[in-house]
């Protein structure tokens, strides 16, 4: 089974999929950049925002992320599913047992704005997980997961 | 409809790649929301992202939704670590 992934325009990979959870009412689409650079899955602010994630719902998590730079107060969002459609178009649900939600530490405007510039990720424990392996050409923009 | 739906999001997503150079000489800097008006595709765009979220819930648009994205400027280099 093979997923296919758009290249965007950085020539990283990403994976479009719908979020969804039931317990906190939460459904939409998200661009994940696939980053096996990241030991670890999670929904940048920018779409959390957009999502309506309950951050006073969620559990904060005592570590904190950094990533591009910036320091990020983590969360989790726990009965969450992400469901993405194979190359032949059929549905395929993944799972984690949970996800990150990133939410930025600093409160000046301008740092904010920029957290705002930062891309959700799929990382190693949810390809690991869920068995996928990456393949992906930047030359051709040819990039898909499979199921191993 | 949800089946729709996401296969607009993800067409929107394609087209905004592949017209990525034409949006971000005219975008650069900014965040964009790609919307459809009669089968036509167009950029709704603000330097805040919240500005965005509010011009997108003023119109009716579910930004869950919506595929955005901030065009970086030309030669932006994203290390992500």
């Amino acid at each position: 089974m093979r997923i296919r992934l758009e290249t965007d325009e950085f020539l990283m990979p990403s994976l479009i999929g719908t979020i969804r959870s039931k317990k906190y009412h939460i459904y939409g689409f998200v661009k994940f950049i696939v980053d096996t650079g990241s030991n670890y899955t999670d929904i940048g602010e920018r779409d959390a925002l957009r999502l309506n994630i309950p951050f006073n719902r969620i559990k904060k998590l005592e570590e904190s992320t950094r990533l591009g730079g910036t320091k990020w107060n983590d969360y989790e969002l726990k009965d969450v599913s992400l469901v993405v459609k194979d190359e032949n178009g059929n549905r395929v649900e993944l799972t984690f047992d949970s996800i990150g939600v990133r939410k930025c530490s600093k409160s000046k405007n301008v740092e904010m704005e920029r957290a705002m510039e930062m891309p959700s990720i799929i990382g190693n424990d949810f390809l690991h997980k869920n068995k996928l392996a990456l393949y992906h050409d930047p030359f051709r923009k040819v990039s898909y997961l499979e199921r191993i | 409809m949800v089946e729709a739906e996401f296969a607009s999001f993800s067409d929107d997503a394609k087209w905004f790649y592949e017209n990525f150079e034409a949006i971000q000489k005219k975008y650069s800097g900014k965040f964009v929301a790609v919307l459809k008006e009669n089968e036509n595709r167009l950029i709704e765009a603000e330097s805040s992202f919240e500005m965005l979220l509010k011009k997108l819930k003023k119109k009716g648009i579910d930004p869950a939704k919506t595929f955005i994205e901030f065009v970086h400027k030309k030669g932006a280099r994203i290390i992500l670590y």
